[in-house]
């Protein structure tokens, strides 16, 4: 999903911008967020062109 | 060598890439698809990886491993489908003796279980799927920006 946030937009905030039915889900309990493939925490703000990931509960294995 | 593949899993090739010939200890883990035919009974799980991330988590943990232990260690993991009896994780270790060889291998399979962010879906033997529930995936409070 392609999204056009306000500069400074932190990572935590991007679930809030995704379509309705993702939203609507509300964000797991336990999820971690991942920036430009690597982890992060929700403060960490955005810059043009970075990609974030909501990380749910793994259960690889 | 650290591998995501729809291919069955090469524990050979995890054997060779973790050969030494100043090991004598070489431990090796496969965890398989179970049935778990007394409960309700499963075809095949799927797997999926945000592949990126999944390959950088298991690389920092072979390295962890190599670190704590004197190991070398191979990790490999399957994506999409793996039937029954099929092998969905592997983990081969070397060291200098196996007290630590045994240890970098667990070590390197329990963290992989608990921290690469890859999921799984079971498709029962009724036709219906579900997702495996997940632990939280872990990773260092502070990382990256």
């Amino acid at each position: 999903v392609s999204l056009s946030l306000p500069p400074g937009t932190p990572v935590g905030a991007v679930w809030g911008h995704l379509p309705g039915p993702v939203r609507d889900v509300g964000l797991p309990d336990g999820a971690r967020y991942a920036l430009n493939h690597e982890w992060t925490l929700p403060g960490a703000t955005l810059r043009d062109g970075d990609e974030v990931a909501v990380v749910l509960p793994v259960s690889g294995g | 060598m650290i591998a995501l593949t729809p291919e069955p899993l090469d524990l050979p090739a995890l054997l060779a890439a973790v050969a030494d010939p100043e090991h004598g200890g070489t431990a090796a883990f496969l965890g398989s698809v179970r049935r778990e035919g007394e409960l309700r009974e499963v075809v095949e799980l799927r797997y999926e990886a945000y592949e990126e991330l999944a390959l950088s988590e298991m690389a920092a943990i072979v390295a962890e491993a190599q670190a704590r232990f004197g190991a070398r260690v191979a990790v490999a993991h399957r994506v999409g489908p793996a039937a029954v009896g099929e092998a969905s994780v592997a983990v081969a270790a070397s060291a200098g003796h196996r007290p630590a060889a045994f240890a970098a291998c667990r070590y390197a399979v329990d963290e992989l279980k608990s921290r690469a962010p890859i999921w799984k879906q079971t498709l029962h033997a009724d036709g219906e799927a579900s997702w495996i529930d997940g632990c939280l995936a872990r990773h260092p409070a502070g990382a990256g920006r």
